[in-house]
């Protein structure tokens, strides 16, 4: 019984929390991926991190970004609802959309396996993410959630989203309830942005579908902050 | 110890994956609208979860706004319209725009509640399959509003307050949870200016509590609503579906549905005067307390056409709308129903009522004597009941009617005249309903009669004027539940009154000066000019031309002298000549069952007639000497 208990527990306690789980997810583009999504053709490229990462970056943005950055200029949401004018993605959105906004190749990647700059992954043409599936964003942000937004500013004229938390330099939303907490990007709730990362971890959540942060059963993701 | 420690954990645990969050009963959670497995309502998923999916997705591939997931309408929608939008040059309705056609995608019923773009997790397009094999909302729903929006409030359209005064006049965006799409002066009503799709806090999702038809107020300032009865009634009152409240709190909802009514346009609960007649109302099912059975009233013998006309008024009526084949008479060509306030006219005046309050009528322009008048101003608000009765008992609805007798036949079995020819204040003689008798510009000296000649009541000789409604109206004694008012009589011409018969007795004989001389007939209580004028009183005539013998004869029937529609005539004392056409002339068969008189002039009293006065071709008095009316 004792044992049992330890066993349900711990299940349940790595259910709620989550873990990352990239590896054959369909973000592990490396050859040896058992993902059903694009990746790599050329058999000896069989790191994971490396199409997203690398330890020593020529890159200006943060997180030891490996990836050819967008150029792109997005398109951004609008609605007659929402007060505050959408600005460019901020930096770490525009890390996912160096893949998803589909006009940069997979195969960007600055620093490949190897010496001197390593060999370039090769994938199947064309390449990219195709923009007509959900994954594929592509440079039109008006239909997807919107990102770069002072969420605090939003919530100023919304009475329907929850009220943002500032603990030392993280700013949450729903801190509450710590394992349906989500994050926003910045040290104050005067600058804090709503990103991609805030609904999505890149590196997967075991039993959570599509990159989320938690599960959006019962739309517990969407009530985080929005308390309709 | 550790056992303890594992099974609060274990609680914790499950409890935040069952009940991650606790809704509030004004969350969407608890609401119809939430159509996941959680819903509250019949209609909801089999296994879907997700609340949000069936409406928005944070990444969408379609170019609608609000990350909209449901799959559109087609549909093309029959629009709402009205005559009194037309009227005022209101810009009409177009196709619901983007905002309400998100609504209709489920509420028109013609896509499946479940039909998403991106289902959960799937990141394809897909259906959600509801519960009960439902797909599209059923159509016995009430939240169905289909495609024929002739019976919804508009959406579409523009707000306009220039063009229809009982407007709101505000400056758009308006500090309110009521706003317009976009929320700007150029902005339009959309489903989303009354509902928030996401709160149920005031029932039906609206934007603001409705108490009181606040949301109604909101935008629409009926002129006068503020006083009238269906605003200030304190009366309890149940509506359909609803809590018992009171009339007044009720106010607009009494009458008119936002969505789905029956009566169309102008978004009525029932058609026409079913509206007014429903349960605890204006009807004789279940009657309310304290309010007035018409129902009743409108279905007796001799009536106006109530009950029995429909789809023919117009707002506002106009010359085709009043005239053959059209005419009809709706509870609103007389009553207003946003202004009506209880209570009668005062006895002696012409001056409009408050149950009369807020209609608009006409006032006839001058015409030469026994001519119809053949202009008209209209008159909005009328100031005096007569100016209602001659919109359509005139040339205003039927126009040219010779000798001033239409063709048209009432319920009594007689053409219907022009009122406002009779009324005339040219004429020498008319009942006081236009002008007093003093100012009957027409009439020659004495224009009054003498008190004697008249009832108590009626003692302002003179300078007294009268209803329409004083002659004509319901044969009932009226009550606190029976109304006045000449929606309907078992008599006929809708006569009211203590008597009720005119120009024949109760045994269809034409009544006569015998008939009093002799007590025969019940002509006290059923001689309808008896109900004002003590023609015969005391054992005495109040007239020297009534006392004598020879016009008592059994024969001699009063419409042998006077015009048989006794509301004014060319002659003074409403005196009808042989030359007179029917119905003014009863034209009977017998020999003074109609006009003889060829010529009258007036006495200088009523007790001063001699024979020469009336001059005849043949018979009577025969042919006399001097000058005689026209």
């Amino acid at each position: 019984m004792k044992y049992l208990l330890i066993v349900i527990t711990l299940i349940l306690i790595v259910a709620v929390i989550g873990s990352a789980q990239i590896r054959n997810s369909k973000h592990d583009l490396s050859f040896g991926s058992t993902t059903t999504g694009p990746k790599t053709t050329t058999s000896t490229y069989t790191e994971v991190c490396v199409f997203c990462h690398t330890p020593h970056s020529t890159q200006s943005t943060s997180l030891l970004w490996n990836r050819t950055a967008s150029t792109a200029s997005y398109a951004v949401y609008s609605s007659p609802t929402m007060e505050q004018t959408v600005p460019q993605p901020g930096a770490v959105s525009k890390n996912c959309l160096s893949c998803h906004d589909g006009t940069i190749t997979l195969a960007s990647v600055v620093n490949n396996p190897g010496s001197s700059g390593g060999i370039a992954p090769v994938f199947t043409a064309p390449g990219k993410i195709d923009t007509t599936v959900f994954t594929g964003i592509g440079t039109n942000l008006t239909n997807d959630h919107p990102i770069g937004f002072v969420y605090n500013t939003s919530r100023s004229t919304d009475a329907d989203l929850r009220t943002e938390t500032v603990a030392g330099i993280k700013v949450t939303v729903n801190a509450t309830s710590p394992t349906r907490s989500l994050t926003l990007y910045g040290t104050t709730a005067a600058s804090a942005t709503l990103e991609c990362g805030t609904c999505h971890d890149p590196h997967g959540v075991t039993g959570v579908p599509t990159f989320l942060r938690v599960s959006n059963s019962n739309s517990e993701l969407c009530f985080t902050c929005h308390v309709k | 110890m550790k056992i303890k420690l594992l099974k609060i954990l274990l609680i914790v645990s499950v409890s935040l994956i069952t009940f991650g969050q606790v809704f509030s009963q004004t969350s969407i959670v608890s609401s119809k609208h939430n159509l996941s497995t959680t819903g509250t309502g019949t209609i909801k998923a089999t296994s879907e979860t997700q609340v949000c999916v069936f409406c928005h997705t944070p990444h969408s591939k379609q170019v609608t706004s609000q990350l909209w997931n449901h799959q559109p309408t087609t549909a093309t929608y029959t629009l709402y319209s009205s005559d009194y939008l037309t009227s005022k040059s209101y810009p009409a309705s177009t196709q619901p725009g983007t905002k309400s056609k998100l609504c209709l995608a489920c509420h028109d019923g013609t896509i499946a509640i479940g039909a998403v773009y991106n289902t959960t997790g799937s990141s394809s397009a897909g259906t959600i399959t509801m519960a009960s094999g439902i797909t599209t909302l059923p159509s016995g729903q009430s939240t169905n509003v289909g495609t024929s929006l002739v019976n919804d409030h508009p959406v579409g359209f523009a707000y306009d307050a220039t063009k229809d005064p009982e407007l709101v006049s505000r400056t758009w965006p308006w500090n309110s949870a009521i706003k317009l799409d976009p929320d700007a002066s150029n902005g339009k009503v959309e489903c989303t200016s009354c509902h928030e799709p996401h709160h149920n806090t005031n029932g039906k999702f609206l934007q603001i509590s409705n108490t009181n038809a606040a949301l109604c107020t909101f935008c629409h300032n009926k002129t006068n609503w503020a006083a009238s009865i269906h605003k200030t009634s304190t009366q309890s009152y149940t509506p359909s579906g609803s809590t018992t409240t009171t009339v007044g709190e009720w106010s607009c909802r009494n009458c008119h549905r936002s969505h789905n009514g029956q009566g169309v346009p102008y978004l009525l609960n029932l058609v026409e005067e079913n509206t007014c007649y429903q349960s605890s109302c204006h009807g004789s099912t279940t009657p309310g307390i304290n309010t007035k059975d018409i129902q009743t009233q409108a279905n007796k013998t001799y009536k106006h056409p109530t009950n029995t006309v429909s789809g023919k008024h117009k707002n506002p009526d106009n010359s085709t709308s009043l005239n053959v084949p059209n005419r009809h008479a709706e509870c609103y060509d007389c009553h207003n129903s946003h202004q009506a306030k209880d209570g009668l006219h005062t006895l002696k005046s012409n001056a409009v009522s408050n149950v009369l309050t807020g209609v608009w009528g006409v006032t006839p322009g001058t015409a030469t004597i026994w001519t119809q008048p053949t202009t008209f101003t209209i008159i909005n608000p009328v100031t005096k009941e007569n100016q209602i009765c001659f919109k359509c008992h005139s040339y205003n609805a039927f126009g040219f009617a010779l000798n001033g007798v239409t063709t048209i036949v009432g319920p009594s079995g007689v053409n219907i005249t022009d009122q406002a020819m009779e009324f005339n204040t040219a004429n020498k003689s008319a009942h006081p309903v236009v002008v007093s008798t003093n100012n009957q510009t027409g009439s020659t000296a004495p224009k009054a009669l003498t008190t004697t000649q008249m009832s108590t009541t009626w003692n302002s000789v003179g300078t007294q004027t009268m209803y329409c409604g004083d002659c004509h109206g319901n044969d009932q004694a009226t009550s606190a539940t029976v109304p006045q008012g000449p929606h309907g009589s078992n008599a006929k011409f809708i006569l009211t009154g203590t008597a009720k018969y005119w120009p024949l007795n109760a045994s269809g004989n034409l009544w006569s000066l015998n008939d009093l001389r002799n007590n025969l007939n019940n002509w006290s209580t059923n001689l309808f000019c008896v109900n004002c004028h003590p023609i015969y009183s005391g054992g005495s005539f109040k007239n020297n031309t009534h006392s004598r013998n020879q016009h008592q004869g059994v024969a001699v029937k009063c419409v042998a002298c006077h015009v048989t529609v006794p509301h004014g005539a060319k002659r003074s004392r409403l005196i009808g000549y042989r030359t007179d056409v029917y119905p003014y002339n009863y034209n009977g068969a017998g020999q003074f069952e109609k006009l003889v008189i060829s010529g009258f002039r007036k006495a200088s009293s009523p007790n001063n007639y001699i024979k020469s006065d009336c001059t005849f071709t043949s018979g009577c008095h025969g042919t006399q000497s001097g000058t005689y009316e026209p």
